[in-house]
């Protein structure tokens, strides 16, 4: 197969764009595990809803995308504060696994409610970014692509200067790096772990409404964008943030690069690198080397 | 004494397989047995990942993978190859065990959940080799034509007949598993899940060992694969993903990890609950979830775990009032 420069460009941007999606999914996976210790199987299920939640908004209510898209972004971090509230808060001393399976029982629980409410057939986003491509000298260049990856950064911007510059996000790392003495320095624990699963919820959310104009909006959706997103953070380092981007830049590329010479085995490529990483770098491409 | 206590264990044991064996009999309904069928295929899967979790602490979240290689080595080794049945079934334990060796050995040497990332892994790329290598799996259509058991010169075609074929070959997992429980080896696996560095300094060599539980249970999974293979007789892709491997563990951790029974009571309660949560339509799988939730909430060692304590509990609070009522004298 025979790829021109143009060619290559236009699968690299794509495979940016999703990566950027892998990266949101994939911090949301790493601020709930620096929090509570917990890999959120559920973490998918809010992708889904933040695409169902901005369909609603902004195709049954008629709310412009920006205000749609916050808003969807929102309402799923108050989804994840609630879960965090009734089932994540009263599971807190028992063993990780019981954690995991509850994860687990809340995305069934989640993914059944949507059924009810969106029906099962696969719904169709309009086009908010433009269907017209863009030409750049030879460069024939998607808008939608461009707008993701263009909102991505700055969520993700946004996001660490949170970390950085505000007292609660300085709080939270704290809380992350050690527990007991965050309690002790009178940071209210409980609340970071709520603040967490807000953050980390709503930017699956983020994620969804993102993606939803390119692809169709199902309540199954979730699942596979859930494991990729998992995927990306260990493939990046998982519990850190830089990794988190980098596994998920990395993973869009490498499947987007993949699906234009295998297609059919597209979604088998995050789960193949995530192996190889596991076998020869179980650390992460940014993590310290552990054994 | 304990001749007497030995004899009637053993009168208990028989008593309790002979009423088994009545099972269909008194269901009668087909659609009954084949659910009972299911359900013991998914107690021998439950049974391992309650090995591999329960007693020596891995996590895997990809067994229907394994489940998957059993069924696809089975019915392509009986229809390509025109293999019995009594062959294909302990070489499906095999294929799978192999390639639970292949996945376990590099990712259990390292501490932490890797396994558990590993096994999410290789489910979704197993499921999507059988999908996608049509030459080899049939691909969406999967492989028709599942020949039945043979006994003797006689087929085991009906429900009722492989009830007791599943059932013999289920007990013998259940008797093995109990075996090795028992044994050192099942000693130092618990050793392993309560204390890895106490248990390494013990002289039990840890690496292997969880290695071995691994093997063990994707064996117990390639032999359900099988039978399930020659109990639908058709097999396709679907329904060996990522839910099915979530499905199974939520079913040994609801029946209590580490017991005995566990994956028994795990897998019967969340069956029989699903197939009555048929009445709620729609609302099924919100019920199903919910009750998921409660009973890790409520029970957090399962069933077989958490209700002999919560009676124990009941009977103490009784017990004490009791004394009560009898102090003032």
């Amino acid at each position: 197969m025979q790829f021109s420069v143009s060619d290559l460009v236009q699968i690299i941007l794509s495979g940016v764009a999703m990566g950027s999606i892998y990266a949101l999914m994939a911090l949301g996976f790493t601020i709930i595990y620096n929090a509570l210790r917990l890999i959120n199987f559920a973490q998918g299920d809010m992708f889904m809803l933040g695409a169902t939640f901005g369909l609603t908004l902004f195709v049954m209510w008629r709310l412009p995308f920006s205000v749609a898209f916050l808003l969807a972004g929102l309402g799923v971090a108050v989804v994840g504060m609630i879960i965090e509230r009734t089932v994540f808060r009263p599971l807190r001393r028992y063993p990780v696994l019981n954690l995991i399976i509850a994860t687990i029982g809340i995305s069934i629980t989640l993914r059944a409610l949507a059924l009810i409410i969106w029906g099962s057939q696969a719904l169709l986003f309009p086009p908010v970014f433009g269907d017209k491509p863009i030409t750049v000298g030879k460069l024939v260049l998607m808008p939608h692509y461009l707008w993701i990856i263009g909102i991505a950064v700055v969520v993700i911007a946004l996001l660490q200067a949170f970390f950085t510059l505000t007292l609660p996000g300085k709080a939270m790392r704290a809380t992350a790096q050690n527990r007991d003495a965050a309690a002790l320095m009178g940071i209210n624990v409980f609340r970071m772990d709520s603040l967490a699963s807000a953050i980390s919820a709503g930017l699956g959310g983020f994620g969804g409404v993102l993606i939803a104009p390119v692809f169709f909006v199902t309540t199954e959706m979730g699942a596979l964008a859930g494991l990729k997103g998992f995927a990306a953070a260990v493939l990046g380092g998982f519990g850190t943030i830089p990794g988190a981007i980098v596994g998920g830049l990395v993973l869009g590329v490498s499947e987007s690069l993949a699906a234009s010479v295998v297609s059919a085995y597209r979604d088998a490529v995050a789960f193949v690198i995530l192996i190889a990483v596991l076998l020869w770098r179980p650390g992460g491409i940014m993590g310290r080397k552990t054994r | 004494m304990a001749a007497s206590r030995l004899a009637s264990k053993e009168v208990r044991q028989v008593l309790g397989i002979g009423a088994v064996c009545l099972v269909p009999v008194v269901l009668r309904n087909n659609y009954y047995i084949h659910l009972a069928n299911a359900a013991m295929i998914t107690m021998i899967v439950a049974t391992g990942l309650n090995l591999l979790t329960g007693y020596c602490g891995q996590i895997s979240i990809g067994h229907a993978a394994f489940w998957a290689v059993g069924a696809y080595t089975s019915a392509l080794l009986t229809t390509r190859l025109g293999w019995s049945f009594w062959a294909a079934l302990p070489a499906s334990g095999l294929v799978a065990a192999v390639l639970g060796y292949v996945i376990g050995r590099p990712t259990l040497r390292l501490k932490g959940a890797y396994l558990a990332i590993a096994s999410i892994g290789v489910g979704e790329i197993v499921q999507l080799v059988l999908l996608n290598w049509t030459k080899g799996t049939g691909g969406a259509l999967g492989i028709k034509g599942i020949p039945f058991p043979r006994l003797l010169g006689f087929e085991l075609a009906t429900e009722f007949q492989l009830f007791y074929l599943i059932f013999a070959v289920f007990l013998t997992i259940f008797g093995v598993t109990d075996g090795i429980v028992r044994s050192p080896l099942g000693r130092a696996f618990l050793a392993i899940r309560q204390n890895e560095v106490a248990a390494q300094f013990m002289g039990v060599d840890i690496a292997r060992l969880k290695v071995l539980a691994f093997v063990i249970s994707t064996a117990y999974a390639g032999v359900a694969g099988s039978l399930f293979a020659h109990l639908q007789g058709y097999i396709s892709p679907y329904g060996f993903g990522f839910k099915e491997s979530v499905g199974i563990l939520c079913m040994a951790l609801a029946g209590g990890m580490g017991y005995r029974w566990g994956p028994v009571i795990g897998v019967l309660l969340l069956t029989i609950a699903r197939e009555s949560f048929r009445y709620f339509q729609d609302y099924q799988l919100v019920v199903y979830g919910l009750l998921l939730i409660v009973v890790i909430v409520f029970m957090p060692k399962g069933v077989a775990g958490s209700v002999p304590e919560l009676v124990d509990k009941w009977r103490g609070r009784l017990r004490r009032r009791g004394q009560r009522r009898g102090q003032p004298t």
